[in-house]
C-alpha cells in the first residue's frame, strides 16, 4: 500500500514539475508578447510615409502610466510621456527610421510596438511638386491672356 | 478631451446670444426681399465692404480654423504655408467673377453657365460633382459644430450638432442671401480679432526660441523644408482650394450678387485678407509639444493649444471663432445649394415652366430640406464623413478647365468638357487612394488639363459667347 502511495506520489511530483515548468513556458511566452498584459497599445499603421501616426492604449491598471520611445528594440535611450489610463496621442515630425514604443506602469508593461517611418523619396516629392508648378502657371497664363482679350476686346 | 473646457452651461449662453443675434439679423434683412432675385442674390447689388467680407468669411471654415493647425501639426511649416495658399483660389476667381457678371447678368447659378456653354451631358457631370462637394461639405460643417460644441463644453453632440443648424438654416430661410452676407460681415470680424488674439498669447505664453528648440529636438521634420509629403502637398492644395471656389455655386451666386465692376475688387480684397489666417490659426499647433499636450487627434490640436494656454477665456474665444466660421460657411452653402437645386434641378429637369415666384417658393422648401438632410446624416456621427472632403479634391480639381477654358475660349468643346471632369475625378481618386490624400486634386487637375485640350482639338467647337447673354435674357 505504501509502495503504491509512494509511486502515485512520485507521478505526481513529476507531472506537477513537468507541468509546471510548461506553464511557466507559456507565461514567460506570453507576457513577452503582451497575450495577458494589462496594457494593450496599437496603432493605426505600422509604415508612416508622412511621420505622424497615432498609438492608442488601454490599461485596467489604476497605477499612473507612461509612454517609451526609443530607437532600438532594447530601449537604451528612451523619452519618456506620461499618459492617463487610456487614450490615444498623435506623434509627429518624425525623421526617418525604426521607432520603438511601448507604455509601462509601476508593475505592467505592454508589448512593444515598432514602427518605421519611410517618407517619400525627395524625387517623387519635386516631381509632384514640379507638376504642380507647371499645371499653376498654365492656369494663371490662361487666365491672364484671356482677361488680356477681353480687355482689348472691351477697348 | 480638452484640458481646460468651457462650463456646459456658458457655451449654451454663448450658443443662444449668437443664434439670436444671427436670426434676428435674419428676419431683419429678409423683409427687403419681395422676388427671387433679392432672395437667391441679395437684389444683385452688393457693394465693396460687404461683398469682401463675405468672400473671406465664407471661405474661413471649421476647415480653417480646425484643419490649418491640424496640418500644421503634421506637415509643419509648409502644411501651414501650403493651407494658406488657398487663398489663391479667391485671387485667381477675382478676374473670373469680373467675366461671369459680364456673359451673365441674369444668371443664378454655376450650372446655368455650364449647362448653356457645353450642353447637358457636360452639365449633369457638374451637377454630380457639385452637389457631392456641397453635400460632403454641409455634412463636414454641420459635424464639425457638433463635436466642436461636445469637445470644448461637453454639451450632448447632437444638441450642439442641432442647434448650430437650426440657427444657420433659419437665419439663411428667413433672410436669404442678403442675410448670409450681412452676417458674414460680422463673422468677419470676430473671426479676424479672435485669431489674431489667439496667435498674439501663445507668442507672449510660450516664445519663439523655446517653440523652435522644442520642435528641433523632438519633431524636426515640422521645421524641414524638405519634408517630402509636404512638398507634394503645396501645390495639391492650393489647386484643391482653385477647384472648389471656381466651380462651387457658393462663388459663383455671390459674383452674380456683387455689383457692376465690385466682383473682382471685392475677391482680390478677401482673398489677401484671408491668407494670413491658416498661417496665424496654423502656428498655434507648433506650441503643442512645447506645452507636452497628448493630443488624440490632430485636428483637435488648435482648440486644446487654446485651452491649455489661455484656460476659460481661451475657450470662449475658440469657441466663438469656431462657431462664427462655421455659421459662416453653412449659411452660404446652405443658400447656394439651394440656389443649384431649385435653379438646375427644380427648374432644369422637373418643372421647366417654373415661374420665378415659383422658383421664391420652392426654393424656401428646399433650405428646409437640406437642414434636414444634413441633420439626418450628421446624427450617426460617422466622423469618416469628415474625411470626406479629402475624397472631394480629386472631383472639385477636375471642374478647373473647363470652367476657365470654357469662360475665355470658344474651342473647349462640350464633349471634351465632360470627359475631361469624369476622368480627372477617376483617376484623381485612384492617386487619392494609391498615394495619399495630398495628391488627389494634383493628378485630378493634370489629366483634366490634358483631355479637355486634346479632345477639344479633335471635336473642334466654336462657341458664340453672346449666346449666353441672349439666353438668360429670354430665361429670366
Amino acid at each position: 500500500m505504501r509502495k503504491k502511495e509512494g509511486a502515485v506520489i512520485y507521478v505526481l511530483q513529476h507531472l506537477q514539475t513537468r507541468a509546471f515548468k510548461f506553464i511557466w513556458l507559456v507565461f514567460l511566452l506570453t507576457t513577452s508578447q503582451s497575450c495577458l498584459a494589462e496594457i494593450l497599445l496599437n496603432t493605426d499603421s505600422e509604415l508612416s510615409t508622412e511621420g505622424y501616426f497615432v498609438l492608442s492604449w488601454q490599461s485596467n491598471a489604476d497605477a499612473p502610466l507612461t509612454l517609451q520611445q526609443a530607437s532600438s528594440a532594447n530601449f537604451l535611450r528612451v523619452k519618456t510621456t506620461s499618459l492617463p489610463v487610456n487614450g490615444a496621442i498623435t506623434i509627429t515630425g518624425l525623421e526617418n527610421g525604426n521607432y520603438f514604443f511601448r507604455v509601462i506602469s509601476a508593475t505592467e508593461q505592454s508589448q512593444v510596438v515598432q514602427i518605421q517611418v519611410r517618407h517619400h523619396s525627395l524625387l517623387r516629392a519635386f516631381s509632384f511638386f514640379g507638376l504642380g508648378l507647371m499645371l499653376f502657371t498654365i492656369l494663371v497664363l490662361t487666365i491672364y491672356l484671356g482677361w488680356r482679350r477681353e480687355s482689348e476686346k472691351h477697348d | 478631451m480638452i484640458d481646460v473646457a468651457l462650463a456646459p452651461g456658458l457655451a449654451m449662453l454663448i450658443l443662444t446670444i449668437f443664434g439670436l443675434l444671427w436670426i434676428a439679423a435674419g428676419y431683419l434683412l429678409g423683409r427687403k426681399n419681395k422676388t427671387l432675385d433679392d432672395h437667391m442674390l441679395a437684389g444683385r447689388n452688393v457693394g465693396l465692404a460687404f461683398a469682401s467680407a463675405t468672400a473671406m468669411a465664407t471661405w474661413v471654415t471649421s476647415n480653417t480654423t480646425m484643419t490649418a493647425p491640424q496640418l500644421t501639426y503634421q506637415l509643419g511649416i509648409w502644411g501651414m504655408v501650403g493651407y494658406s495658399l488657398g487663398a489663391i483660389g479667391l485671387i485667381l476667381f477675382a478676374p473670373l467673377a469680373g467675366r461671369i457678371k459680364k456673359l451673365l447678368p441674369h444668371g443664378f447659378t454655376s450650372g446655368d453657365f455650364i449647362r448653356e456653354r457645353y450642353g447637358n451631358l457636360a452639365w449633369r457631370v457638374f451637377l454630380i460633382i457639385s452637389l457631392f462637394y456641397a453635400f460632403g461639405w454641409l455634412i463636414s460643417l454641420g459635424m464639425a459644430g457638433g463635436i466642436l460644441v461636445n469637445a470644448l463644453s461637453g454639451l450632448n453632440y447632437h444638441l450642439g450638432m442641432s442647434v448650430i443648424l437650426l440657427v444657420c438654416v433659419s437665419y439663411t430661410l428667413l433672410g436669404g442671401l442678403r442675410a448670409v452676407i450681412a452676417t458674414d460681415f460680422a463673422q468677419t470680424i470676430i473671426i479676424l480679432l479672435g485669431v489674431i488674439s489667439i496667435a498674439f498669447l501663445v507668442i507672449d505664453n510660450i516664445g519663439f526660441e523655446t517653440l523652435h528648440n522644442n520642435l528641433q529636438q523632438d519633431n524636426p521634420m515640422l521645421l524641414s523644408l524638405l519634408f517630402p509629403a509636404a512638398i507634394m502637398f503645396l501645390f495639391n492644395n492650393l489647386l484643391f482650394g482653385v477647384g472648389e471656389i471656381f466651380h462651387s455655386n457658393v462663388w459663383w451666386s455671390r459674383a452674380f450678387a456683387f455689383r457692376k465692376n465690385t466682383g473682382t475688387k471685392a475677391y482680390l480684397i478677401g482673398g489677401l485678407l484671408w491668407l494670413p489666417i491658416p498661417i496665424v490659426a496654423g502656428f498655434i499647433a507648433l506650441a503643442a509639444p512645447s506645452l507636452g499636450l497628448l493630443v488624440p487627434s490632430a485636428d483637435m490640436v488648435g482648440p486644446m493649444v487654446a485651452g491649455q494656454i489661455l484656460g476659460t477665456t481661451g475657450a470662449v474665444i475658440v469657441f466663438i471663432v469656431i462657431f462664427s466660421a462655421l455659421a459662416s460657411s453653412l449659411d452660404s452653402l446652405l443658400a447656394a445649394t439651394s440656389d443649384l437645386i431649385t435653379q438646375d434641378i427644380y427648374r432644369g429637369h422637373i418643372n421647366k415652366a417654373a415661374t420665378d415666384e415659383r422658383c421664391f417658393r420652392i426654393s424656401k422648401y428646399i433650405i428646409v430640406g437640406l437642414g434636414l438632410f444634413t441633420w439626418l446624416l450628421c446624427l450617426p456621427r460617422l466622423t469618416t464623413l469628415a474625411s470626406l472632403l479629402y475624397f472631394t479634391g480629386a472631383f472639385v480639381a477636375s471642374a478647373i478647365w473647363p470652367i476657365v477654358f470654357g469662360l475665355y475660349f470658344r474651342w473647349a468643346s462640350g464633349l471634351a468638357a465632360a470627359l475631361a471632369m469624369s476622368a480627372g475625378t477617376v483617376v484623381g481618386l485612384i492617386a487619392y487612394f494609391q498615394i495619399g490624400y495630398y495628391v488627389a486634386a494634383l493628378v485630378s487637375c493634370a489629366v483634366s488639363l490634358l483631355l479637355i485640350v486634346t479632345v477639344s482639338m479633335l471635336t473642334r467647337s466654336d462657341f458664340t459667347f453672346e449666346k449666353l447673354t441672349k439666353k438668360k435674357e429670354v430665361l429670366s
